[in-house]
């Protein structure tokens, strides 16, 4: 018979186990209750709201999110992360004007930290972009660097910018400022695709060499390579690295083709190969799976040199094989 | 004096004075009982016993305690932070009596929180606000007053045991022990057996939190092979991440392993609360230091809020899933693809906290978080070689098959997506295998460590786990060579699981059309609602049995009672416990004109440095339900429907007696520095309860 310590203690551990299972489980439904419990009995809070938002947020029901931020905002005029989050929601939700005026109104706050008025540039940056004031969204962008020079993804997103509006020596130097500060190796990589949308073919090959040496995977690396040989009338060795590119992009595909970085690789190489229709087909399929504005830009750049088909009943004459 | 805050600290003195016992005498169930016998005081008795091995507050100067962090094969960096500024010297050395070396000054960078223009602030800190101090990086959210120290050892051999002692100018802050020490990463590429610790979710402060941790250390003790560090894949400080609760609930709960392992870090959506990977501002980026320019391996981040790190021959990638863009187009993605292109380890390991795949207490096809991450980052790893994806979040452990490509954004299926749909383990069906090197599509197994401490939960079974455990643990993980070996070890230190994968050679790879399916869970009738438990590293702010002013017999009017400067001086002085059948209630409790019971207290409690204080509790046995006011704003109330005082409605009849921990909300906003006051008001079920009553405690988790 075991001892009333052991009883005592593996009844205890029991209880202990028993408890930790029962306690609800943590999910967005059941915070949303236990905020919506807290709200009733602590009244309304903006902590609260924000935090519930969040909740509504993770569950897609943005609807419910804005209405609990307004709220926030009516209690705690003066959050910025509050407002900085409404903003980020009207946003997803399409209504602009609205996020640019809760943006508008946490700027206008005193004593804001500047990381927090960085962010909050970024944001008014994605609403002008989403206006089409590409001009605009790049000078908030170049702002929000004033502010802190360390968000790698305002580099990137300027760097797109003055690529869109061409302004090339202040995109490449943009860059090269960013590698100083962050030590972004993403940054590298875009100051050397800036090199080449440039045209400046030997600067960006001397960049490239010690990149691909030094890269396990080197498709990314090999197609840049094939630009740059391609600007310096070196083609068959272009075509030889793209035609490798090409062989390592398959080989990484998975049948359940999603990666959209790899398509947009593919699409690359295969505009560089010169089969517009297939990297056209490689554009629009990375444009659905999450490839960003740089596929669409891209197929409809390639658009242009198919003349007499509308873009989206466009259909390709060769499948790429997945 | 030790500690700001004026409380009497109680440790395993305090048990027999503050439990009620479960005396089914109602006349006497309000008693108290030093005989620990009531589940609630046994349970107590040993958390109590276990406090101060565990969770022992730091010891002034310190108000954290030296850890390490960013480890490479010629660094490593070591943190602490003191209230008020010391003259910081770290020595260094390869034994531990004979700390010869000494970091430069330059090399130690100091972080100060000191307010803001205008804030209340004690004196001292006052006097710190100096123009040189004021110009010191600064810490988001610390107690003021509190000074960082973030001091760069380099210079250092690979793989080598060094020790290290922490110094105010030439007074030693530290103990000499061969406890304060650590180990340089491997060269990249060495091939030795490595160990490391995964856990997510634990930052509760609570017991489970305790026994996972302690529960790992006897599992590795016997086992006789340490730890080379570990990972935490987020929700490290519960509820919203802040610095105080950073401090009690991670840095005081893990410091015997933080001393001499480093902990590497991903943010969880509760850290997300306070802390934002769009800034790099919060508790979460004060606490940690990790590479953002590659120096431990792993192309350059440029941020703290994701980065990777080499050890010896495997490549880790840490993301943030909670609060930065997880489409392919956003910057993280974007580094995640180019930092894979550069990996050339044999062995690919990502962390990160929203597991791809859960029906814990997350469901991964619900979520947007979750299928984000499953549609968006997934297929980059996935086509990058990964090997193994540690996540959190979902409060359960599960582990999947031997799994690729499964990213659809509705229901996760199995069908045509493992592997190996076998258990993994090297006893049972044998490990999973994949071929030398990183290779593309060969599978991956998927582990959420979410158990580490929070309360468990499940909603359902992925179709994708082969192994689902709703008990509290950790993983360990080994790598030696060409093999990887994951074990589940719960909270008693016992394996509950193990999996094994295999590179070697060029196995088939072949998609199971019809693999084996995991059983359909069925969901247990609702469970009873179990009580919230009590911190484990506490203080009594107000202890039981002591004396209240209160008022029975009738209702005080309005709210103004509730708060400070409240004129109470008509109200009785009576001790607690109050009890309708032991004549201590001031009569019945019943008010003059019909109506049920109701008791009103309250009674003043001092803290100097209200920015310390995670979290305040009542320990309070009570019938039926209770209003808890703190400095005139409700903060908690229980088994009361609506209203307060003469109007509260719907007061449910408490089925349990004894007492329970009842944690008071949002104190953050209402406790102050200075004196505060505590109200509770005490509502029967009904007119004709007998068994009405109030015994109330305040504790404090600092």
């Amino acid at each position: 018979m075991a001892s009333l310590g052991t009883r005592i203690v593996s009844s205890l551990l029991g209880g202990i186990l028993c408890l930790g299972v029962a306690w609800a489980h943590d999910g967005p439904e059941h915070q949303i209750e236990v905020l919506s419990e807290r709200l009733i009995r602590e009244g309304n809070s903006a902590d609260i709201l924000l935090e519930r938002a969040i909740e509504y947020r993770v569950l897609g029901r943005l609807t419910s999110a804005a209405r609990d931020l307004q709220r926030a905002v009516r209690l705690a005029p003066a959050d910025s992360l509050v407002l900085r989050e409404l903003a980020q929601v009207e946003l997803q939700r399409g209504r602009v004007s609205k996020a640019l005026l809760w943006v508008r109104q946490a700027l206008a706050l005193p004593e804001l930290p500047t990381g927090e008025r960085a962010a909050l540039l970024m944001i008014r940056s994605h609403c002008r972009a989403a206006e089409g004031s590409g001009q605009k969204a790049l000078e908030d962008c170049s702002e929000a660097l004033r502010w802190n020079p360390q968000l790698v993804s305002a580099y990137l997103e300027r760097s797109a910018w003055q690529r869109r509006l061409p302004s090339p020596q202040v995109r490449i130097l943009g860059l090269e400022e960013g590698i100083r500060q962050t030590g972004a190796g993403l940054l590298v990589a875009e100051r050397i695709e800036a090199l080449l949308d440039e045209g400046l073919w030997q600067q960006a090959l001397a960049a490239i060499e010690p990149e691909l040496a030094s890269s396990r995977l080197q498709g990314s690396w090999k197609i840049r390579r094939a630009r740059a040989l391609k600007g310096l009338g070196r083609h068959f060795e272009a075509q030889s690295d793209l035609q490798g590119a090409l062989g390592e992009i398959e080989s990484r595909m998975s049948r359940a083709v999603k990666d959209s970085s790899l398509i947009l690789d593919r699409a690359l190489a295969r505009e560089l190969l010169g089969q517009t229709e297939a990297a056209m087909e490689d554009y629009r399929l990375a444009a659905t799976c999450g490839g960003g504005p740089e596929a669409l830009e891209a197929a409809q750049r390639l658009r242009k040199t198919l003349p007499g088909r509308s873009f989206w009943r466009w259909r390709p004459q060769v499948r790429p094989s997945f | 004096m030790k500690r700001k805050i004026m409380a009497r600290r109680i440790r395993n003195d305090s048990v027999g004075s503050l439990h009620p016992s479960r005396d089914p005498d109602p006349s006497r169930r309000f008693r108290l009982n030093p005989s620990c016998s009531d589940r609630w005081v046994r349970w107590l008795c040993l958390l109590s016993v276990s406090v101060s091995a565990w969770a022992a507050n730091p010891q002034r100067p310190f108000t954290r305690l030296p850890y390490l962090q960013g480890s490479s094969p010629t660094q490593i960096q070591v943190l602490w932070r003191t209230e008020g500024p010391i003259q910081p010297v770290v020595r260094w050395g390869t034994r531990p009596d004979q700390l010869d070396q000494t970091v430069p000054a330059a090399a130690i960078v100091t972080r100060a929180s000191l307010g803001t223009n205008g804030q209340a602030m004690l004196p001292q800190w006052q006097r710190l606000r100096t123009p040189e101090n004021l110009s010191l990086p600064k810490l988001h959210s610390a107690p003021i007053g509190t000074f960082q120290y973030e001091a760069r050892i380099e210079g250092l051999s690979p793989d080598t045991v060094y020790y290290y002692g922490v110094f105010n100018g030439s007074e030693r802050l530290t103990a000499e022990s061969p406890e304060n020490r650590f180990q340089t990463q491997p060269s990249p590429g060495t091939v030795r057996p490595y160990r490391f610790w995964v856990l997510g979710d634990s930052g509760t402060g609570r017991e489970a939190q305790r026994a996972v941790h302690d529960g790992m250390l006897a599992w590795v003790k016997q086992d006789g092979r340490p730890l080379d560090f570990w990972i935490h894949v987020g929700d490290m400080a519960y509820g919203t991440g802040r610095d105080v609760e950073f401090q009690s609930r991670f840095f005081e709960s893990y410091q015997t392993t933080l001393r001499n392992s480093v902990c590497w870090p991903a943010m969880g959506n509760h850290e997300g609360h306070t802390s934002k990977g769009s800034t790099g501002i919060g508790p979460y980026y004060d606490a940690y230091w990790v590479p953002t320019r590659g120096e431990s391996g792993g192309l350059a981040s440029g941020t703290e809020a994701y980065y990777s790190f080499d050890h010896g021959n495997i490549h880790f990638i840490c993301l943030d899933s909670h609060d930065l863009d997880r489409k392919p187009s956003g910057a993280m993605a974007k580094w995640l693809k180019a930092d894979l292109e550069k990996a050339k380890a044999e062995w690919l390991i990502a962390f990160w906290h929203h597991p791809p795949y859960t029906k814990g207490s997350h469901d991964s096809d619900k979520e947007a978080d979750l299928i984000e991450v499953r549609h968006h980052l997934l297929p980059i790893l996935e086509s990058g070689g990964v090997d193994l994806v540690l996540t959190g979040h979902s409060h359960i452990y599960e582990r999947s098959m031997l799994l690729d490509g499964a990213y659809s954004t509705n229901a996760t299926v199995a069908e045509n997506v493992i592997l190996d749909d076998g258990d993994g383990d090297p006893r049972g069906d044998g490990a999973y295998q994949k071929g030398a090197g990183l290779r593309p599509h060969e599978g991956a197994v998927q582990v959420v460590a979410g158990h580490s401490g929070a309360s468990l939960g499940r909603v359902g079974t992925s179709p994708v786990m082969r192994r689902t455990l709703v008990e509290h643990g950790s993983l360990l993980v080994d790598v030696e060579g060409d093999t990887l070996v994951g074990r589940m070890i719960n909270r008693e230190g016992v394996e509950r699981d193990r999996f094994s994968l295999v590179k070697r050679g060029t196995p088939l790879v072949r998609r199971l059309s019809l693999p084996w399916q995991p059983p359909e869970y069925k969901a247990p009738e609702k469970a009873p609602k179990s009580p919230y438990p009590p911190p484990l590293d506490y203080a009594v702010l107000i202890p039981a049995g002591v004396e209240w002013r209160a008022l029975a017999g009738t209702h005080p009017q309005g709210a103004s009672w509730t708060r400070p400067g409240f004129d109470d001086s008509s109200w009785a002085l009576a001790k607690a416990p109050f009890d309708s059948g032991r004549g201590r209630l001031l009569g019945s409790g019943r008010p003059s004109k019909e109506g049920r019971p109701s008791l009103y207290v309250r009674r003043e409690f001092t803290v100097t440095q209200a920015d310390r204080v995670t979290e305040l509790g009542l320990w309070v046995d009570y019938a039926d339900g209770i209003i808890v006011h703190l400095n005139g704003q409700e903060v908690t109330r229980v088994n009361v429907g609506r209203s307060s005082g003469r109007n509260a409605q719907g007061v449910k009849h408490r089925e349990d007696s004894g007492a329970v921990y009842v944690p008071l909300g949002s104190i953050a906003r209402f406790l102050v520095d200075g004196v505060n006051v505590l109200a509770i008001e005490c509502h029967a079920h009904s007119e004709g309860t007998i068994d009405f009553g109030l015994n109330p405690a305040l504790w404090m988790e600092d």
